[in-house]
């Protein structure tokens, strides 16, 4: 029973070895010395470990520490340790590409060009080199199938302030996720705050997490989700759970999430070793099967059941404005929902 | 062995007056001083100062010459060699009686084998060896008293110091147990400083006796001093039943009460008072019946009193009759032997020697 | 038997320096310990009053401006006033329902319904919170489920995402702190109070309001400005019940000063106000407790005589177990539901179980384990260094070693009113930056819990000092034993079980720690509670459980086996 995910492992090592991934054994070795890769990450729990626990197996006596969190509150630590001189982080990964502006800008991210992302478009690279696009996800509707029939349920974003879903919607909250700020600030954009002033008539239930809205989908506790994470409600739907998602036709918010090394990092050899290893067409198609997740690689194939990305239509944003008008958002969207 | 001096010695407490001022006495080496008083007359705290758990606000504490206690210098208790026995005892209870007794020998790091011998020696000497294991919520007060005692005198204190020891037991063991610490004194001499409100004790240990009250010293003497001779009122009064009559005091050694009445008093002493008062203890008077026995005591010398028995109480070993005085306000107490019967009503003849009358001050 | 010789006197000759001559040898450990405790309360106060008044331009009072003209954050405090009256009234009905039932009345079964207030008590709010979010959540909560398929009803009974709820769930987490208040002082009042009415014509009932009633009042106001400062100081249960209605509360606000980009002036600002309250309230409770004489309460108080309820003893047991049920049956049940089920809304069948939540809180999810163990380390720390420090100062003001020593109560039991956030904000600002950076690691978090639970050390150790004669310990001095020797041969062995209590008070203290850690933590030292709060935010419910219920087995473990080694109920039955 052991021996056969170890052949694989090995066939795989062997594959990595021999094309796309010819790294340098100097690194490997260096990092085996610092046996330590701390990330700080906003992908959900469970792909973070999982790709933590993949990354161990690969390369034994690396251990990758873990702290999931929100976007925001992963840009709070990283700044309260520079401000307090703790050097603690080697990768960072969030999905506010603002927040990549910012750290680039205060000089506390190192430049780094992993041979694995060359091959990425440039939509999913920092032109300086600083960072580069990990996944990608979604911004999307979606409701209890249970509760809500196909036909009520809501189609576009403009459904969502129909007065009947009064106390029966979800949102998560800019001031926590990174996929949501983008998303407030994709549709900001389109349709501008009178939106967000109109939907907030219909007393929200408030969740930090990008990721929560799919549980209180699937609980019932809210039926319809009026924005969150687009591969976690895939992921949900896929363990069973009662889960429509809806991929509005006025556009969907795309979101890319940057990862990047702290120019601080206690840990430099294994962060190296680890960002090629996360942007390896292999990590990346695990993404992309496990997780239900996008990404920049172009040779990664994507489950059946979901639509490609191609066909839709995309509301992309830019970093810098993001960056720009982080604090704006929260302020408005807090003084609009309450908290 | 070690002689104490407290010179001016002063403590106040929080906004309050002074609980002990100004107080000053010498403690020669091996003597038994009491210090004798109601209770908030400081006695306790003058007993803390010389253990060293208090600080002076002022004046000093010598022992054999060296100052112990100053508003300056506070030697700890822990390097005074005294010790102490407190009115709670103190025996340590998640200890036995056997390491109560040894605990201060281990302190001086005293060989095992020396401390069990010196522990058991000592035990016997108040009678608890064969109780060394127990603890002491298995023991009696006076059980309690003689573990403290023990533990207070195996480590050879140089000197002992006694705060109200005995108020805790009752009034059997407690006679009982002022016969056992004088043994004890006379047989180390250790100079010892004993509290006490109860007089009896007092007289019973002590070599001399310091009466306070109001945080000072208002009389030092040994107990006959104290007893025969008061200085003041408050001392006559404090130390046994006394009677206390106030008259003018005329030239030479007569002092007139009201109603004409004047008698002989032992010595004007101290008093330069015109108003003053005639201590005369209960047992000092006689009581006749008869008018012509009176008059002839009373040409020897006696002071004459006429009354009537008002009240008479039965003590067994002593009656005590309450006479009311013919033209007086006040009333004569009067200790008789019980062999001496009057009825309430009787006509009385009250006796008492001039040298019993004794003029004090108001203070 | 010899008479020593001049041993001693040679000793107390001994030749030493003139000034030290007379100075006790332990002195140094006292004004250490006080200088300690002292710097422990003033370093993050005064950081936070100095960071108040300065921005980027200097000194500045624009921060308390920036503050107070906001309106979401003048309408935070204006929740948070609110919620917490409504708490403390709701708590004191609560607590000293309960509390005179228990103490003056036969109800049965009080041993039992004492050991379920003190699970109430336990039990840390923000968890108590989580479990009423899986209870009452208006559509999905499973009592508002079975309320609608039995009614058949539209709306749901009882929405915990509101004021009210918040309000309930902080009132159930807040009533035993009355609770103590008031069974004490009824445990004080003689019968011959209540006869003395009884003789005068007053019946059973009338008595209980005329008499017994009044005489608890001042435990009552007592109690309520306890629970009142109780839920002004907690930030889990408003975080995890208020923010998803759009609810902030000063806790919430100042925590949310603190997300990037931070505002440590303003979170400053904010704090000063809170602090100014928390001690008016103080001033307050003791000025009109001064004034009345209610020296008959601490009185040793005559033989008691019980109430009898007659027939209402049933019906008032079963109001008692259902109050209780709200805090302890309700919640632990659906925790335990949670943890061992597939979805925790669905029936616990067999096809619904599994140990999955368990083999994901402990191993999958990678900030567990060191989590469990820095939060166990710093509760064992903490507790036996804050017990050893608080012996130190129940010992100096009890004994009044130093000069001053009653404004010396006044720092240790500061905390006490010092709501844990606003601790957190100074113990921030002042150990993030040199000279001392403990930030992070866990020993900002370990001066935290050793600043916030030094008052529940100190009463302690204190009433335990109280109960002990201060001769027992000067028979130690006087034959030689200096005062560090007499507390360790005497005092200490005596006091053993109340610094035992401590010691657990205080454990059990720091491990449902949450208001302060939650803006001290790194990634590096996380504790249980803040992964709790985390797991919270992303919605894993059964993880969450598991670990809920993990502190929950702790805190009882350590009760039960301070009970055993104690021997007796050193917790609800205080004396």
């Amino acid at each position: 029973m052991k021996k056969s995910p170890n052949f694989i492992l090995c066939a795989l090592v062997l594959i990595w070895a021999s094309n796309s991934w010819a790294q340098d054994a100097g690194v490997i070795e260096a990092a085996k010395k610092e046996a330590k890769v701390v990330w700080y990450t906003s992908l959900a729990i469970g792909s973070s470990t999982a790709l933590a626990h993949f990354f161990m197996k690969k390369y034994p006596g690396i251990e990758v520490i873990v702290n999931r969190n929100g976007s925001q509150r992963v840009l709070q630590m990283v700044m309260q340790e520079a401000t307090a001189g703790i050097k603690n982080v080697d990768v960072i990964h969030t999905s506010d590409a603002g927040h990549f502006v910012l750290l680039k800008g205060k000089g506390l991210l190192l430049q780094y060009a992993p041979k694995a992302a060359e091959i990425f478009p440039a939509g999913f690279k920092d032109r300086d080199g600083f960072y580069y696009g990990m996944r990608a996800t979604l911004s999307v509707i979606a409701y209890n199938p249970k509760i809500v029939a196909d036909k009520d349920a809501p189609k576009t974003w403009k459904d969502l302030l129909n007065g009947k879903w009064s106390g029966k919607e979800v949102t998560a909250h800019p001031g926590y996720s990174g996929i949501i700020m983008t998303h407030v600030l994709a549709l900001v954009k389109q349709v501008g705050w009178e939106y967000f002033q109109d939907l907030a008539k219909n007393k929200l239930h408030i969740v930090q997490s990008a990721n929560d809205p799919a549980g209180v989908v699937a609980s019932g506790e809210r039926p319809v989700g009026v924005n969150g994470a687009e591969y976690f409600y895939y992921k949900t739907l896929k363990q069973g759970n009662p889960i429509k998602i809806v991929y509005p036709k006025e556009g969907v918010p795309l979101v890319v999430s940057p990862t990047a090394i702290s120019a601080a990092a206690p840990h430099p050899n294994a962060a190296k070793l680890f960002t090629e290893f996360i942007l390896s067409k292999e990590s990346q198609q695990v993404l992309a099967d496990k997780e239900g997740l996008y990404t920049g690689h172009p040779e990664v194939t994507y489950p059946k059941d979901k639509p490609m990305l191609k066909d839709l239509k995309l509301l992309a944003v830019d970093a810098d404005e993001l960056d720009k008008r982080n604090a704006e958002i929260k302020k408005r969207f807090t003084e609009l929902f309450g908290a | 062995m070690a002689s104490v001096s407290l010179r001016g010695l002063t403590k106040k407490f929080t906004d309050a007056a002074a609980a002990v001022s100004d107080l000053t006495l010498e403690i020669a080496d091996g003597e038994f001083v009491s210090l004798l008083g109601p209770s908030g007359c400081g006695k306790t705290t003058t007993l803390r100062l010389i253990a060293g758990f208090l600080s002076p606000d002022a004046g000093e504490i010598r022992v054999d010459q060296h100052v112990v206690s100053s508003p300056s210098v506070l030697i700890p208790p822990e390097r005074r060699h005294m010790s102490m026995i407190f009115q709670t005892y103190a025996v340590w209870p998640h200890m036995t009686v056997f390491q109560n007794v040894a605990y201060g020998l281990k302190l001086k790091k005293l060989a095992n084998a020396e401390i069990a011998k010196k522990v058991d020696r000592i035990l016997r000497l108040v009678h608890l060896e064969t109780l060394a294991e127990r603890y002491s919520a298995e023991l009696s007060g006076g059980q309690q008293q003689r573990v403290a005692l023990a533990r207070a005198l195996v480590v050879e204190p140089q000197i002992l110091l006694l705060d109200e020891p005995l108020s805790n037991l009752d009034a059997n063991l407690r006679e009982e147990m002022r016969f056992e610490i004088r043994r004890l004194h006379e047989e180390f001499r250790i100079t010892t400083i004993y509290v006490t409100h109860d007089q009896a004790e007092a007289m019973v240990t002590s070599d001399r006796i310091g009466v306070m009250n109001l945080g000072r010293i208002v009389q030092v003497g040994n107990p006959e001093e104290i007893f025969e001779r008061p200085k003041s009122r408050f001392v006559a009064e404090f130390i046994g039943k006394t009677n206390i009559l106030n008259g003018t005091l005329q030239s030479g050694r007569t002092v007139t009460l009201g109603d004409g009445l004047s008698l002989q008093v032992a010595s004007a002493g101290h008093i330069r008072d015109k108003e003053v008062c005639v201590c005369i203890r209960p047992h000092s008077i006689s009581l006749m019946a008869n008018a012509a026995e009176a008059e002839q005591a009373r040409q020897n010398g006696h002071n004459l009193f006429s009354g009537i028995i008002q009240r008479r109480v039965y003590f067994g070993d002593a009656i005590d009759y309450t006479v009311e005085l013919s033209g007086q306000r006040q009333n004569l107490r009067v200790v008789a032997p019980p062999s001496q019967r009057y009825e309430p009503g009787q006509k009385i003849f009250a006796l008492a020697h001039p040298e019993h009358c004794v003029l004090v001050g108001e203070e | 038997m010899s008479v020593p010789g001049t041993t001693a006197v040679d000793r107390i000759r001994e030749p030493r320096g003139v000034g030290l001559r007379g100075v006790d040898p332990t002195l140094p450990v006292w004004i250490g310990a006080a200088a300690f405790v002292i710097f422990l309360i003033l370093l993050p106060l005064g950081s936070i009053f100095v960071t108040s008044l300065y921005n980027e331009t200097g000194l500045t009072l624009r921060n308390y401006l920036d503050v107070f003209i906001e309106k979401a954050y003048i309408k935070a405090i204006w929740n948070t006033l609110i919620i917490s009256f409504w708490v403390g009234i709701i708590a004191v009905l609560i607590g000293s329902l309960l509390g005179w039932l228990l103490t003056r009345t036969d109800l049965p079964f009080k041993k039992s319904i004492r050991a379920l207030v003190m699970a109430s008590f336990v039990t840390p709010p923000f968890l108590g919170a989580f479990a009423w979010t899986l209870l009452a959540g208006p559509n999905a909560g499973l009592l508002n489920h079975w309320y609608r398929s039995l009614t058949g009803a539209e709306t749901p009974l009882f929405n915990i995402f509101t004021m009210e709820g918040l309000i309930f769930v902080m009132a159930i987490y807040s009533f035993p702190y009355v609770f103590s208040m008031i069974a004490n002082v009824c445990d004080l009042i003689s019968s011959d109070l209540e006869d003395a009415a009884n003789i005068l014509g007053a019946n059973k009932w009338k008595i209980a309001l005329t008499i017994t009633l009044p005489l608890t009042a001042p435990a009552l106001l007592g109690g309520f400005i306890v629970a009142f400062l109780h839920s002004l100081s907690l930030f889990g249960a408003p975080a995890i019940l208020g923010l998803p209605a759009g609810i902030h509360t000063i806790t919430t606000q100042i925590w949310a000063f603190f997300q990037y980009p931070p505002r440590l002036d303003l979170a400053a600002a904010f704090s000063v106000p809170l602090l100014l309250a928390t001690i008016g309230l103080i001033a307050l409770q003791k000025k009109m407790l001064g004034r009345k004489g209610y020296s008959t309460v601490g009185g040793k108080g005559g033989q008691k005589r019980l109430l009898r309820l007659g027939m209402l003893r049933y019906p008032v047991l079963l109001l008692v177990l259902g109050i209780l049920s709200l805090s302890v049956f309700l919640p632990y049940w659906i925790l335990l539901k949670a943890a061992l089920s597939k979805a925790w809304a669905l029936p616990l069948t067999w096809d619904n179980f599994t140990w999955k939540n368990f083999a994901f809180a402990f191993f999958e999810y990678g900030d567990t384990q060191a989590a469990i163990l820095n939060t166990f380390k710093l509760g064992i720390l903490t507790a036996t260094v804050g017990t050893l420090v608080a012996t130190l100062l129940a010992y100096i003001t009890n004994r009044q070693l130093l000069r001053g020593s009653r404004y010396l109560t006044f720092f240790i039991m500061a905390p006490l009113v010092i709501p844990g956030i606003v601790l957190a904000v100074g113990l921030f600002i002042a150990y993030t930056h040199p000279p001392i950076v403990l930030y992070g690691t866990i020993w900002i978090l370990f001066v935290a819990y050793l600043t916030k639970e030094m008052p529940i050390g100190f009463s302690q150790t204190e009433s335990t000092f109280k109960s002990i004669h201060p001769e027992l310990e000067d028979a130690t001095r006087i034959i030689g034993a200096n005062r560090l020797r007499a507390l360790k041969d005497v005092t200490v062995p005596l006091a053993r079980s109340g610094l035992i209590a401590a010691w657990s008070f205080i454990f059990i203290g720091v491990i449902r720690e949450l208001s302060a850690s939650i803006l001290l933590f790194t990634p590096k030292s996380k504790v249980v509670s803040v992964v709790i709060f985390d797991l919270k935010e992303e919605g894993q419910i059964g993880a969450i459980a598991v670990l809920g219920i993990l502190l929950l087995a702790v805190s009882f473990l350590i009760i039960l086996a301070v009970q055993w080694i104690v021997g007796r109920d050193v917790f609800v039955a205080r004396n």
